[in-house]
């Protein structure tokens, strides 16, 4: 199979899951095209001159979501994002979602994309193992590790009671 | 069960991958240690609060095409929105008083006027003389009962 086949191939698998990916991060439909489209580009470039990863999925997750981190954090510069005070932010519906994306962008690499995985894409931690080449005991303590990270995050930001010194 | 098999199975239990049995004796032990129900807790706040991102706020790519459903649905919508257009356009007209031919009747054939819709005096009228006010009046009337 060509290059440009297997991206072409890669593109209509996967597409729809990059682009959502890059959305849940993003929350911006135009900002979220960019992301799968320079993904795909990134698939071709490093792909040409190499085999395609054994694990498509997981290079394309982690890819997306170092983009779209990437693409949130610039935002924020450029945008000034100040995070609003408690008192000032709806209680019901909760927590904003550039809160949320900020506590996910802070995470390590592995963390974030067991999240992921495991939150939005439903996979199980067998499934997430084989996925990043990883034990299933290293995925489990990536997923509890970043959820505790998650929380200290919210829990600063004042959103979620726990002492963040525990 | 200790502490220490709870934080073990933390991972399974917030990932929802635990037994029946397995998840029951951590609730159990939840319920009863201070400590633990803290940490279960704090996390599972930390999971729901990721669902923020979740796909309640996705919306559809533009260049993902809407499902078979989808198509049907469409389809339907536009058949109605073309029957009550219809009909619409129909019941509308002036009536043949206000155009001083003679009160709903036109070229011998008597045209129902929109306050008359009811019932058998509408299914048993006749249809209008031209092809496209007819085509709407009898898909009406087979939609109201009548023949």
């Amino acid at each position: 199979m060509t290059v440009a086949m297997d991206t072409v191939g890669a593109f209509e698998r996967h597409r729809t899951s990059v682009y959502r990916w890059a959305y849940r991060v993003l929350g911006n439909h135009h900002d979220a095209l960019d992301v799968t489209q320079d993904v795909f580009v990134t698939w071709w470039r490093v792909h040409r001159e190499n085999d395609a990863p054994v694990n498509a999925v997981g290079w394309l997750r982690t890819v997306t979501i170092n983009r779209a981190i990437n693409l949130f954090k610039a935002r924020a510069k450029t945008e000034s994002v100040q995070i609003e005070p408690v008192a000032n932010r709806p209680t019901d519906s909760g927590i904003d979602r550039e809160l949320v994306a900020g506590a996910i962008a802070g995470l390590p690499e592995m963390q974030r994309a067991v999240l992921f995985a495991k939150i939005y894409d439903g996979c199980t931690f067998a499934e997430m193992a084989e996925q990043m080449g990883l034990a299933v005991s290293s995925v489990k303590t990536h997923y509890v590790r970043g959820l505790q990270a998650v929380r200290r995050s919210l829990a600063v930001a004042g959103v979620l009671k726990f002492e963040v010194g525990k | 069960m200790k502490c220490e098999r709870v934080d073990e199975m933390l991972a399974d239990y917030l990932g929802d991958e635990l037994s029946s049995a397995d998840r029951s004796s951590v609730d159990t032990h939840v319920a009863e240690c201070t400590r633990c129900a803290d940490e279960v807790g704090s996390l599972q706040a930390a999971v729901t609060a990721l669902d923020v991102l979740d796909a309640g706020t996705f919306e559809r790519p533009a260049h993902i095409l809407p499902t078979r459903r989808s198509f049907r649905r469409q389809g339907f919508a536009y058949a109605a929105t073309l029957m009550i257009g219809c009909y619409m356009g129909w019941a509308m007209k002036p009536t043949e008083t206000e155009n001083d031919v003679g009160p709903g009747v036109k070229g011998g054939v008597e045209i129902p006027s929109a306050g008359s819709l009811d019932g058998t005096s509408f299914a048993n009228a006749k249809p209008p003389p031209d092809r496209f006010r007819r085509n709407a009046y009898r898909l009406i009337k087979a939609f109201s009962g009548g023949r």
